[in-house]
């Protein structure tokens, strides 16, 4: 189950539609996703309903105006992510960003091994990726796409001698 | 806006942007238009906020709209045309022409870091730091454009700096 409340905007014809709604995450957390005519709007209300930790119920406290009204909350049977899907489609959201929940990702996983080089030059790790490679890495640090980094560090101890059986 | 007006105003934005880009009073006039299409009913726009701050950081927001409204002329799309709604579509439709927009934005802002603080930053960096959450830098890591470096431990320091940009602090 998922629940989730749609914004509606008043455009210019006088009409009201739906370009945003705010949908509550397994953890409780709200996000709003809304199209891109919010620009980076979008994404200052968010930061409010997050850091105020509002609830579903009370978004009119930092979102609401003459041309904005605020559909009641609705709790929806399927999974998060058709429900995402779907309201991304009527809301005019571009694809889902994998941070919301982190299985867009895991779908498409591509199964392919990449193999790293690595080097051990002056007594720091080099490591090399394919040029064709989509991990792009520097010294000892590994990019993720998602923009995380790993971090690789040599150990200098000597690893512990086995007990004799 | 009186035609004159928006010739005025491009003296509250920085130059060097400007010409970069070519904006023109005529592109303000079409950026206001725009901006007017997409967000009219909502409480602010991006369009208040990058003539009410100016400067170079007025300028990247100006940078982000004519890229994305060329972007869009250039595959034969008249952005003027649409309601609001309409153009809400077409813009999810292509996506691209927002990525690229994010992007320009923030390698003019690179650029303006670096001739007024001598810092620089990756451009995820400061995606990551000029916005309040997520949305375009996902847009941006996922996007085709190039595979881009996230300094994570420097997010907050490039804050520091954008935020003094706004303010208009050298």
């Amino acid at each position: 189950m998922t629940r989730i409340r749609k914004l509606q905007r008043k455009g210019g014809d006088g009409a009201w539609h739906s370009d945003a709604y705010a949908v509550e995450t397994h953890n409780g957390q709200i996000t709003l996703r809304y199209s891109l005519a919010w620009e980076y709007l979008g994404g200052r209300y968010n930061q409010m309903i997050q850091e105020q930790g509002l609830s579903l119920e009370q978004l009119e406290q930092v979102l609401a105006g003459d041309c904005l009204r605020w559909l009641p909350v609705e709790t929806l049977e399927t999974d998060d992510e058709d429900t995402i899907q779907a309201l991304d489609r009527e809301c005019h959201v571009p694809q889902p960003a994998t941070a919301l929940t982190g299985q867009r990702a895991d779908r498409h996983a591509q199964t392919e091994v990449i193999t790293l080089e690595a080097h051990i030059i002056s007594g720091r790790l080099q490591l090399n990726a394919p040029l064709t490679s989509p991990i792009r890495v520097q010294g000892a640090h590994i990019y993720l796409e998602d923009g995380r980094q790993l971090q690789i560090a040599l150990a200098s101890d000597p690893m512990p001698e086995s007990q004799p059986g | 806006m009186p035609t004159n007006q928006y010739q005025q105003l491009l003296a509250r934005f920085d130059p060097v942007g400007l010409n970069r880009y070519g904006i023109t009073a005529d592109d303000l006039q079409c950026i206001e238009r725009y901006i007017h299409i997409l967000q009219s009913g909502l409480n602010e726009t991006v369009w208040d906020e990058a003539v009410q701050i100016g400067g170079p950081y007025g300028a990247s927001i100006l940078i982000h709209e004519i890229v994305e409204i060329r972007t869009l002329q250039q595959i034969g799309i008249d952005p003027y045309r649409y309601t609001q709604k309409e153009l809400a579509r077409v813009l999810a439709d292509h996506l691209s022409a927002h990525v690229v927009a994010i992007y320009e934005e923030h390698l003019y802002l690179q650029d303006v870091l670096l001739r007024q603080y001598g810092c620089h930053f990756e451009v995820a960096t400061l995606v990551k730091a000029n916005r309040a959450d997520d949305t375009d830098l996902n847009y941006l890591l996922e996007s085709d454009i190039g595979v881009f470096l996230l300094e994570q431990d420097r997010v907050e320091e490039a804050k520091t700096y954008l935020e003094q940009l706004r303010q208009g602090r050298v």
